[in-house]
């Protein structure tokens, strides 16, 4: 009887040291969550010269439906939320991408005379300089909800836009391939700009 | 019995550590809450802009204000607070560079450099909290003007103008030497 009682302590201990050490794995890698960024500790300071010749305003309407929401076991103040209804708002974020070229990597071998009159211009790849989000406009959110949930408030209103606004930016290489002829051609026209008057007949081409 | 004893043990220790394992690695993005909506462009124009010196700042201000009520009922406090995380550049309009050449100079005429401010994605961070967000619906305009204003502040200075419109003249040097000219004068 004494031996089962120790049996039964000894297993018992072995359970509560096990799921002990899981939450010490689990609060070891949410610290990895909470660690400062750069941004976070100091502002980035660039100084760079990067040719912007393109502007591209794009559009994604974001259609945020809390039903599609996938909850963790933890999520309890969301999971009840959905027992009383569905809240579903939709509101279009515009987003200004600048495309251009590094020209910090510029050297004289990228400038070649071709003839007496004649000069081209080798740029580095395209790439995508800066990017902005538009701001968000309240009276822009339509609010379609169901039961007893209210309209979106503006944490969920940013958060959305921001969300929205990652995945674009995750787009950006295709986006840059659908505007690409016109990046290379609008970087022909500024350096023929700019050395337009002189006595070189400018050629602009990109690495591919 | 023995036996029986330690298999329950070891099963229930499995079964737990599983079900542990299972919820530390739930961190599943949420992305499917969004409809799969495409990408527009709506507009592709010509810019000609040479990017100079740039900064990545954050800040946030905090608009309080004082509702008030009718006696007896105190005044009520409401407060917001907006955070923004902004690049702010300083940009040469190369469309408004006059270039004028004689022999093997190239004299020119540089505008001044203008602020240009992108706003950046924030870290795990909520952008905008309140307290009452009925109160604050359609108020947020003050509260965006403030923290426009301390970043602009922050950044629009003497110094850091001087290092883009240096960093300008750099630029334009090598690119006139490259094409060939000796002197490169700037007006």
């Amino acid at each position: 009887m004494q031996q089962k009682k120790t049996k039964i302590i000894i297993a018992v201990t072995a359970i509560i040291l096990l799921v002990v050490m899981a939450f010490v794995i689990k609060s070891c890698w949410s610290s990895d969550d909470d660690r400062w960024t750069e941004s976070q500790i100091i502002n980035k300071i660039e100084q760079n010269s990067r040719l912007v010749t393109t502007e591209v305003e794009l559009q994604k309407v974001v259609l945020w439906d809390s039903s599609k929401q996938k909850h963790q076991w933890t999520d309890l103040d969301e999971i009840t939320k959905n027992w009383f209804g569905t809240q579903r708002f939709v509101f279009p974020v515009t987003i200004t991408m600048k495309f251009g070229y590094d020209l910090s990597n510029l050297s004289s071998d990228d400038i070649e005379e071709i003839d007496d009159n004649t000069l081209c211009i080798t740029l580095p790849k395209p790439r995508l300089i800066d990017s902005n989000p538009n701001d968000i406009k309240i009276s822009d959110v339509e609010n379609f909800n169901t039961g007893l949930r209210g309209n979106a408030d503006k944490t969920q209103i940013y958060k959305a836009r921001n969300d929205i606004y990652a995945l674009v930016l995750e787009k950006q290489d295709s986006i840059l391939g659908i505007v690409q002829p016109e990046v290379e051609n609008n970087a022909k026209v500024i350096i023929k700009n700019l050395l337009g008057n002189s006595k070189w007949n400018i050629q602009v081409k990109s690495e591919k | 019995m023995k036996k029986t004893y330690i298999i329950l043990s070891a099963i229930i220790a499995i079964f737990i550590v599983v079900i542990c394992f299972m919820f530390c690695s739930n961190d599943e993005k949420k992305n499917s809450v969004y409809g799969d909506t495409a990408i527009n462009i709506n507009k592709v124009e010509l810019k000609g802009e040479l990017y100079l010196y740039s900064e990545i700042i954050e800040d946030y201000a905090i608009e309080r204000v004082s509702e008030k009520r009718i006696w007896p009922f105190p005044d009520k406090q409401h407060a917001q607070m907006l955070i923004k995380c902004k690049r702010m550049t300083y940009v040469l309009p190369l469309l408004s560079v006059k270039a004028e050449f004689n022999g093997s100079t190239a004299i020119l005429t540089l505008p001044e450099p203008v602020i240009v401010e992108s706003e950046q994605a924030l870290n795990n961070v909520e952008p905008y909290l309140s307290d009452d967000d009925d109160y604050w619906n359609k108020k947020t305009g003050k509260v965006k003007s403030m923290v426009d204003k301390k970043i602009s502040d922050r950044f629009a200075k003497s110094k850091k103008k001087e290092t883009a419109m240096e960093n300008a003249k750099n630029t334009l040097r090598a690119l006139y030497e490259s094409a060939g000219y000796t002197e490169v004068i700037f007006q």
